[in-house]
């Protein structure tokens, strides 16, 4: 049995909205806590590791809202079952590496998120859809006042909450937004913001975190510093520069759509027809292409409810999710996969109507769009 | 050419040491290696090589009945990198030294936050807006007394210094902080379009005092 039955079904998971989602996917905020008498999990032996997870487990089940939730220790997971939990953005890669004495809690919404004994001892994290970091800081703020009621945590007046690494000293916050920016991409403009976030203290990352490639023009911008910043500031400065690199996105889709359409309907049609026809095709491409297929949602080439199936597969065509829901074997290999996903995929995009630039009214008389 | 210690062995791990004109190297086989703890070429920190006293680490190596240290394990005194590092001190509570400190970038446990936490301020400037925690504080846990709050300061306007933003400008940027603060985006832009409009214009330029 897999986890993927506990969670919430993934028809559900793509219908999933909130404010500019179009382009910002999803908003999350981390606290990164510890208990003050026990060595960090990296530096702990594994008594130790076991005494923080012993005191750890219940008191997280045991916080209001993630009474009723799921708690699993990690050593029962399959590897399967934690790749779900990656792609599903529950928990981080590396906490999925862990085994015993470790575990998470999450809770029935699926927008609270405690690991217990990751890189320390406590890892916390609020995920919402959408543009909402405000209400993401919200909500961990009271989870973790709530949990600072029950345990003491590692504590200083000088440094602020004491981490293991000292990269999330003080605050201990990270404060992340996934965005889908295919327009500032296909504009060669994309690098220019890169930079221009990073000289601001903030750091761009891909799909699935630190080290991870910036696929299906996914970028992950998330605060560096923790210390001497108050997590309200870290939190309204993440705001105000997601909502310009989101000004920055659109005026590039406009601007593309303005001068370049046909290069833009190339794109989407092309995408549309490799993913709808294909008999093998890599997670890496899927995601490159369904990018662009949300891109063809967005601009109008195709129907406004095309886009909860593009969610939809997005997801289904991970390789964790593609195996639990559409393979009876035990473990496919790369191969197998990459025809499965392209069975899938054709299958679901059968009934879908091709991508209509005539649905934009018609073309300018000013001739193909370069390049 | 047969390993210097075992010596029937091929030697296939070959260390070389060049102080000035003196050179001198060290011949192992595979097995003598890994027994010796220096398995893995790669593995054998290169780097720890080059920053220690090397003839040290030969020494140890060829010393009969005696390993290469594990860099890693809280070593004896004699170790010239404990010697050196004892200034930077070892955590009485978990163990980890100053030299682990400064090879992994992690702390081992709360405490180590007051052993190395000279060393530590010079690595969190480079790191951080600010070497002093501003921010959310545990309830019954007060501030440090007397620990400079810089960001307090930022926020309100000091009250000698000249503000370039006229009163109205000013406004429109706290109602775009607010509006951003409450996630109401749509009355967010609408403010930043209107202070772009007022700062091209000229009506919110620069104001005079300066």
């Amino acid at each position: 049995m897999s986890i993927l039955e506990h969670l919430a079904p993934v028809s559900e998971v793509s219908h999933r909205t909130g404010p500019h989602d179009k382009i910002v996917l999803s908003s999350r905020v981390r606290l990164a806590r510890n208990l003050p008498r026990l060595p960090f999990p990296g530096h702990a032996k594994r008594g130790d590791r076991m005494k923080a997870y012993e005191e750890l487990m219940p008191v997280v089940q045991g916080l209001g809202p993630l009474q009723g939730g799921m708690a699993e220790p990690m050593e029962r997971l399959s590897n399967l079952d934690k790749q779900l939990l990656v792609e599903r953005h529950i928990v981080s890669r590396e906490h999925a590496a862990k085994g015993t004495g470790s575990g998470f809690v999450l809770n029935r919404e699926e927008s609270l998120c405690v690991m217990v004994n990751e890189e320390d001892h406590l890892r916390m994290q609020s995920l919402r859809p959408g543009l909402q970091l405000a209400a993401a800081w919200a909500a961990i703020d009271a989870l973790d006042t709530e949990l600072q009621a029950e345990v003491d945590v590692a504590f200083s007046p000088r440094y602020g909450f004491l981490t293991a690494c000292p990269t999330n000293l003080g605050t201990g916050i990270r404060v992340s937004a996934m965005l889908h920016l295919p327009g500032l991409v296909l504009a060669e403009q994309v690098g220019q913001i890169i930079q221009a976030v990073g000289k601001l203290g903030l750091a761009v990352r891909g799909l699935y975190g630190e080290g991870t490639e910036a696929l299906g023009n996914l970028f992950q911008v998330s605060n560096q510093m923790t210390l001497g910043e108050s997590e309200p500031e870290i939190v309204e400065k993440l705001s105000k520069v997601i909502l310009q690199i989101l000004e920055h996105e659109e005026n590039a889709r406009k601007s593309l759509l303005g001068k370049k359409p046909r290069t833009l309907f190339n794109h989407v049609g092309r995408a549309y027809g490799i993913l709808a026809n294909s008999h093998t095709i890599s997670s890496k491409e899927t995601l490159n292409l369904l990018s662009l297929m949300w891109l063809g949602v967005d601009i109008g080439l195709l129907p406004p409810e095309t886009r909860a199936l593009v969610n939809e597969l997005f997801l289904v065509t991970q390789p964790a999710h593609l195996q639990c829901l559409f393979s009876n074997k035990e473990k496919l290999g790369a191969e197998e996969r990459d025809v499965l996903r392209s069975d899938v995929l054709r299958d679901r995009l059968a009934r879908l109507e091709r991508p209509d630039h005539r649905r934009l009214g018609p073309l300018g008389t000013e001739g193909p769009g370069s390049d | 050419m047969e390993c210097q210690v075992c010596k029937q062995r091929e030697a296939t791990v070959h260390l070389t040491q060049i102080v000035d004109d003196d050179t001198r190297s060290l011949d192992l086989c595979e097995g003598c290696a890994k027994q010796k703890g220096v398995s893995d070429p790669v593995g054998f920190a290169l780097g720890d090589l080059l920053q220690d006293d090397i003839t040290s680490v030969l020494g140890a190596i060829m010393a009969p009945g005696k390993g290469a240290k594990d860099p890693k394990e809280p070593g004896e005194p004699k170790e010239p990198r404990e010697a050196k590092d004892a200034k930077g001190g070892q955590c009485g509570r978990c163990g980890m030294s100053h030299a682990e400190f400064k090879k992994t970038g992690r702390l081992g446990c709360s405490e180590c936050y007051r052993v190395f936490g000279e060393a530590l301020d010079s690595v969190l400037k480079g790191m951080h807006k600010g070497v002093r925690h501003v921010g959310k504080v545990p309830a019954g846990k007060a501030q440090e007394p007397g620990a400079p709050e810089p960001v307090a300061e930022a926020k309100d306007q000091p009250a000698g210094v000249p503000t370039p933003i006229p009163p109205d400008m000013e406004q429109l940027a706290r109602d775009l902080a607010e509006a951003v603060g409450r996630e109401d985006f749509e009355a967010a832009a609408k403010i930043r379009d209107a202070i772009r409009a007022a700062k091209k214009s000229g009506t919110g330029a620069k104001g005079g005092a300066a």
